[in-house]
């Protein structure tokens, strides 16, 4: 979201309930919306996105606007109905949608094992005859040249893509949530490769940044947090009003 | 006799309510290059939907605009929703009101609460149509009533029209509409004939219309039960009982004004549905018309819906199981009226 361009402030107060969310503090964090960044909708049934990616692309397919859409979800959203429905759609029709499925093992509190028939979410784009890549998500540049295909393959008329980006989730589920269901070798093993800090040795050992350049960048973004925070507390809760409010576009009585 | 007015001429052009359905989709495609068709089978070469609703539109507006799809009601709401939210305007079909309760997340979850959610930066204004209606033997999971689902969820309107006129008039309405509108199409009554529409004339959503003036009691009903009520005040009249009959033609908002008032006049009222009574809009519509007009009122407000089971496929059953004209006519002989 932030690296759409979803203002660190406007975030914050929507986390906080705040009114000058980008919701007006209406959505809260599974409903995040930023259109004029080309966040269309957040949703916080699992699998949903999906359906609805599909009408954005076709929208781009009927303007002819070179624009592409991206479906976020995670594993456990590939055994979902929708799922299935949308890529099916999305492949009959060609359209220009991505299709991001981080697997990170673990659907809510489940492993991937005990829940998912497939030995890899890729090996579903077969069956929609579309083309599957799998990735590790944990690395910047993999990513980027997955996505570079699969954006160019939409932007040609090529249709979709299901990408499969394996990853880990290094925090519970719902918050409090202590991972008990997680091994704990595994969790220890990915958390060494936290991608972060991975990617930031890479910057160093290639000699794109200084440990200085980072560290400033690094101070930077902790005092844009700070600001966030402060400017979501700051802010009023939205009016009771507001409960008439977008319900329709014209306000109920 | 003088002459005919072209006025007179128009009025009296007769059509179907399927007519009514197809004029306004025609319309709209050619009005506004933004208004998008489709669902199973509603192309041309899939015959224009399974009753022909569609016919003619792919071949006129092309297989870009209006397109069949996979039998995938998630995926058909979804596309909806998604292509709404780039400012176009999609009439999307799921082919029978029980096939709805296989999108229900897309229509409950996104499509009416998206608006809400998102603190009113996007809107979803898309049209679903779909059919339904006891009377043809499609037992159980082929003809339900189940507006009052959709009333009940906040974002969401509902319209039931039961003319031809109301049928291409809603229509308008509802793809003119910047939210999202459930457009409930009755199967039995697919080729009732009536006066036509003026065309491009909109019949505004949650406005009711008064189709019989009458003084001893108001029903107030909509759909095919129109109809039925209808015939129940023919019979009625014969007994002296002067019936007011309302056609409410939208659920969600419904005609609160005018059935108050109508009611406000007859001190009775009855409320028909095809739904099944239990937790139907009857409930509501009569809990209403007690808190606002209790004292006034010559008895309780009634209410006649389906029984309270699956719509059974035997024909006896089937008939017995949507109200009648009869036994909606019975039904205000017994209620107080002086």
């Amino acid at each position: 979201m932030l690296a759409k361009g979803l203002p660190l402030r406007d975030l914050w107060a929507e986390l906080g309930g705040r009114v000058t969310g980008t919701c007006k503090g209406k959505g809260g964090p599974m409903h995040l919306t930023y259109p004029s960044k080309g966040i269309m909708v957040t949703t916080g049934v699992v699998g949903s996105s999906m359906p609805i990616a599909n009408g954005l692309a076709w929208a781009s397919a009927l303007e002819k606007d070179g624009l592409v859409t991206v479906a976020s979800f995670g594993d456990g959203a590939s055994n979902i109905g929708a799922f299935h429905e949308a890529l099916n759609l999305a492949s009959v029709w060609k359209l220009p949608v991505i299709f991001l499925c981080q697997n990170n093992q673990y659907a809510e509190h489940t492993t991937y094992e005990k829940a998912t028939s497939a030995k890899q979410i890729v090996d579903r784009a077969i069956g929609y005859s579309m083309p599957g890549i799998r990735v590790d998500g944990n690395d910047v540049f993999a990513m980027y040249a997955a996505a570079q295909e699969a954006v160019a393959r939409a932007r040609a008329g090529g249709g979709p893509t299901l990408i499969e980006a394996m990853t880990f989730r290094f925090n519970g589920h719902i918050l409090g949530d202590m991972d008990g269901y997680m091994d704990k070798a595994r969790k220890a093993e990915a958390m060494a490769n936290d991608p972060v800090s991975r990617f930031r040795r890479q910057l160093i050992d290639s000699g794109v940044a200084t440990e200085a350049d980072l560290a400033a960048i690094e101070a930077k973004i902790e005092s844009d947090l700070d600001d966030a925070v402060e400017f979501a507390i700051d802010s009023s809760f939205p009016d009771l009003a507001e409960m008439k409010r977008d319900v329709y576009a014209e306000e109920i009585a | 006799m003088g002459n005919i007015g072209l006025e007179t001429l128009a009025a009296t052009r007769v059509a179907t309510i399927r007519e009514g359905i197809n004029a306004a989709l025609a319309d709209a495609l050619a009005d506004d290059a933004r208004v998008l068709v489709f669902g199973e089978d509603v192309a041309d070469p899939e015959e224009g939907g399974v009753l022909g609703v569609t016919a003619g539109l792919s071949s006129r507006f092309g297989d870009e605009r209006v397109r069949s799809t996979p039998i995938s009601e998630q995926a058909i709401m979804g596309a909806a929703i998604g292509v709404s939210l780039r400012a176009y305007k999609p009439v999307a079909e799921i082919m029978l009101m029980n096939f709805t309760t296989v999108a229900m997340d897309m229509i409950v979850n996104h499509a009416a609460k998206l608006r809400f959610m998102s603190g009113g930066q996007t809107n979803v204004p898309i049209v679903i149509r779909t059919m339904t209606g006891s009377g043809y033997s499609n037992g159980g999971q082929h003809s339900d009533y189940l507006e009052a689902w959709f009333a009940h969820t906040a974002g969401m309107k509902v319209v039931c029209p039961a003319s031809p006129a109301d049928a291409y008039g809603l229509m308008r309405s509802a793809i003119d509409d910047p939210d999202p509108v459930m457009y409930v199409e009755n199967l039995p009554t697919y080729m009732l004939k009536g006066a036509a529409w003026e065309p491009g004339k909109r019949i505004p959503i949650g406005k009711g219309q008064i189709l019989r003036e009458g003084t001893d009691v108001t029903i107030v009903t909509y759909a095919r039960m129109v109809q039925e009520s209808m015939k129940a005040a023919e019979a009625l009249s014969k007994d002296g009982i002067s019936v007011e009959l309302i056609d409410l033609r939208s659920i969600q908002p419904w005609d609160r004004e005018l059935v108050l008032a109508s009611v406000a006049r007859t001190r009775a009222a009855l409320v028909v549905h095809e739904a099944a009574l239990p937790f139907g809009p009857a409930g509501e519509i009569s809990s209403v018309i007690h808190e606002e007009l209790f004292n006034s009122l010559k008895g309780p407000v009634r209410r006649i819906g389906s029984a309270f089971c699956a719509v059974p496929f035997s024909k006896p059953l089937e008939t017995a199981f949507a109200p009648q004209a009869a036994g909606i006519a019975q039904t205000v002989r017994t209620m107080p009226l002086r």
